[in-house]
């Protein structure tokens, strides 16, 4: 199916997909250490050297989209009604009753980057590991082959149960179901849709399961994988630079507290615009495609 | 299967994870404002048994998180407790009849629609990265806080779409060719079937 | 008076600049049976697919008799165009031969009388009525494939589709699907095939059309279309067995008229007597 796997050939690419899960956990321990935006927004700015030096940039651009709503309203109703903290430290008044306050827009900011840095490290695991390799890195982190099965064989499946569904739909239709029909009437062809996709669908797992025990899956002893990895120099070295990272970050955090620099209200605005900006780019973008489209 | 998953589970949980994904096109293709991607859960979780119904819905944003959108991971909660509700009422007899089934999918709806707002919440400040948080946004510039909001927002298609999921599985597993179930007899008797059966016998 | 079913110039095109399908025109009368052929992905599924509208055209336009079949939805057309899937499981989802016969024709809005008139007829013409209270799923797959026609049948549309019919049915059901088809044919339906069963399309005798890369590349009776040796090749194609073999045999004396394993018999026989009369003359 379409895992959101790039081919490359980078050095993210070359990385055992352990390492890159234990990347991923760290900066999710990373960003909730610290309740600064500021530090937020920096491990977000760090993580894109990486997808640009991936090759990554375009798919990357293309699916962080829907992040960038998310964070918007986020950022921006909290900023405006959130009534946590103190509420008279108002940050910018807008009317009369509508004001960013500076506590909710700090939650704001710290919730957006972290949301953008969680999902940029995501991306950038799932866009540089293959389904494969992912299946059998969990094997060697013992987690029981069956399991690893199940993930990499639902890839798998679901391009070819969509596929299932599309020629079922055209078979109901066939036999004058209307897909116009009214809402109840609607309501009422799930049955006739859903019915064949699971019986049929069952057919395909009796056939499978019996394929299984004929290629001697439930047979006892260690599994062999066609797909080899080995963890390499490169892999020490990324994971001593995060542990690096990781006890610095830990140190700091013991040291210094939650909060690293005193949060001014420029930082909070820049935060605000700077999303509110990003969000009319992608908005136009989608605007003008659409436009273009209808026109072609 | 104790010690061991036995193949049929191995191969029915992928196929779970599948219909649950795939249900998305089939609503879309219908116009209805429903997701139904819980209804590969349920039917695991009546099937296999209610952990495998669980292991359903966690693999099932698992592999969609990690594919399309990583925020619906920590939905995953919600639907292990639709699976294993599922199972409770499948359990409870509450699969024997349409006003039951359609009852025990509100009871269900309630409980997703508060659950889900909660995970919502704490995770995400009230959003979850879906279009329905356009809505969420209004209510909380009306002045609902914005856990109110949330729940507000998202509980009327929570609610119809819960019962409709078990409303499906029910009325796929009543017309379920007999001997592709691994256990037949006891779905059969959770559906109420051969009370049924019987009837017909004595009317024909 | 024009055609039922008429084809004008049509070109498909799939999302991703996939040309389908380049100017294909096509009409086929009342009471016509026609094979359409071509390998795998030459363009014949989606060439019917726009009968019933589940492919609309990129250009041109096909006409269901005075329908356009864009301007209608599949619901609409398939009264009129009925398509019988390959797999019939596709469709089988209740729990009786006899509701799976009423589903097309409920969803049509015919009253109850009509429907059990038409439920009885193709329950008649595919011998069904000791399965009707059976699950569809508990049959073997030809009976399957028989309850998916029926069910497209019992909507009596007047064009009938069928998608690889023959394809995993045994004997005796492929000899039904032969009969089904010669009878619909004398009913004044249009049936059309699509099928790599070429021994079918011999037996049938029907007009061909062949397709390949998304183009027409000939059109007429089986008879004759076989016979270009060029155009079969460069579509891929075989023609039935039994030609092939009246065709290699035209030294001894047999004509290459020969399309189904009656005729070649005929021709055998002929042949044959041919034979021991020269010899009786010699001797």
């Amino acid at each position: 199916m379409n895992s959101m796997y790039v081919q490359g050939n980078s050095f993210l690419h070359q990385l055992d997909p352990r390492t890159k899960i234990l990347f991923v956990f760290s900066i999710i321990l990373f960003v909730f250490l610290f309740y600064d935006p500021m530090f937020q927004f920096l491990v977000t700015v760090s993580l894109l050297p990486i997808v640009f030096l991936s090759g990554l940039t375009t798919p990357y651009l293309k699916t962080v989209k829907f992040m960038f709503l998310l964070v918007f309203l986020i950022i921006t109703v909290h900023g405006l009604y959130n009534p946590m903290g103190d509420v008279t430290k108002v940050t910018w008044q807008l009317t009369e009753n509508l004001s960013f306050k500076h506590d909710a827009l700090i939650y704001g900011a710290v919730m957006s980057f972290r949301i953008l840095s969680i999902g940029t490290a995501t991306l950038l695991f799932v866009m540089s590991t293959h389904p494969s390799d992912l299946a059998n890195a969990l094997v060697k982190w013992k987690v029981p082959h069956a399991v690893a099965f199940m993930i990499l064989s639902t890839f798998q499946l679901i391009p070819i149960i969509g596929r299932e569904a599309k020629v079922i739909m055209e078979a109901q239709q066939a036999r004058c179901l209307d897909v116009k029909a009214n809402m109840i009437q609607r309501v009422k062809h799930l049955i006739p849709l859903f019915a064949p996709l699971f019986i049929t669908s069952f057919m395909r797992v009796h056939q499978m399961s019996q394929v299984l025990e004929c290629r001697g899956f439930s047979s006892t002893g260690p599994k062999t994988s066609l797909r080899e990895m080995t963890i390499g120099f490169r892999d020490y070295a990324f994971l001593t630079a995060i542990a690096l990272f990781a006890l610095a970050a830990i140190t700091l955090r013991a040291v210094v507290g939650g909060t690293l620099l005193p949060i001014t209200d420029f930082v909070l605005m820049s935060a605000l615009i700077g999303i509110w900006i990003v969000c009319s780019i992608y908005f136009f973008d989608f605007l003008w495609k659409s436009v273009r489209k209808k026109v072609v | 299967m104790k010690n061991k998953l036995s193949t049929l589970v191995v191969a029915m949980i992928p196929a779970g994870i599948a219909l649950n994904w795939v249900a998305n096109s089939i609503v879309e293709m219908l116009k209805l404002p429903l997701f139904l991607n819980n209804i590969g859960n349920v039917l695991n979780a009546i099937v296999l048994g209610p952990w495998w119904g669980v292991a359903t819905a966690v693999l099932t944003n698992l592999v969609i998180g990690l594919t399309t959108r990583w925020t619906i991971i920590p939905f995953a909660l919600v639907g292990a407790v639709v699976a294993l509700l599922g199972y409770w009422f499948f359990k409870k007899g509450f699969f024997k009849s349409i006003p039951k089934v359609i009852a025990a999918g509100a009871i269900t709806g309630v409980i997703a629609s508060a659950l889900g707002s909660a995970v919502a919440v704490y995770v995400f400040g009230g959003f979850a990265g879906a279009g329905v948080d356009i809505l969420t946004a209004g209510l909380v510039a009306m002045g609902n806080s914005i856990a109110v909001s949330n729940l507000i927002a998202n509980f009327p298609g929570t609610f119809l779409d819960k019962i409709l999921t078990f409303w499906v599985v029910f009325s796929i597993l009543r017309i379920f060719p007999v001997r592709f179930l691994p256990n037949a007899k006891k779905i059969q008797e959770g559906l109420g079937m051969n009370k049924g059966k019987k009837k017909d016998d004595k009317a024909a | 008076m024009s055609a039922f079913l008429r084809v004008e110039n049509l070109t498909h095109i799939y999302p991703g600049k996939i040309k389908a399908l380049e100017s294909i025109n096509l009409e086929i009368g009342e009471g016509e049976v026609v094979a359409v052929l071509g390998r795998n992905g030459s363009g014949k599924t989606t060439l019917v697919k726009h009968f019933n509208g589940l492919l609309k055209p990129t250009k041109g336009n096909v006409w269901i008799g005075d329908m356009n079949a864009k301007k209608h939805s599949v619901a609409k057309l398939s009264a009129k165009v009925g398509y019988v899937f390959q797999n019939s499981n596709h469709q089988t989802f209740l729990p009786s031969v006899e509701q799976e016969l009423r589903y097309g024709c409920e969803n049509i809005g015919l009253d109850e009388e009509t429907i059990q008139e038409r439920v009885e007829r193709v329950t008649e013409l595919f011998q069904l009525e000791d399965i009707l209270e059976t699950n569809p799923f508990d049959l073997n797959s030809t009976q399957r494939k028989e309850v998916g026609m029926a069910s497209i049948l019992a909507i009596e549309p007047k064009v009938i589709v069928l998608d690889e019919p023959t394809t995993g049915q045994d004997h005796a059901g492929s000899e039904r699907i032969k009969e089904v088809i010669t009878m619909l044919k004398e009913q004044g339906h249009i049936v059309i095939l699509v099928t790599h069963d070429m021994q079918l399309v011999g037996e049938l005798d029907c007009r061909v059309v062949v397709i390949s890369n998304g183009k027409k590349l000939a059109d007429g009776a089986a008879r004759e279309v076989f016979k270009d040796k060029a155009m079969l090749k460069e579509a891929s194609l075989e023609p039935p067995q039994v030609m092939t073999l009246a065709e290699q045999l035209t030294s001894f004396g047999v004509n290459d008229h020969v399309l189904t394993v009656e005729e070649m018999i005929k021709e055998y026989k002929r042949v044959k007597k041919l034979d021991i009369n020269k010899q009786l003359q010699t001797s």
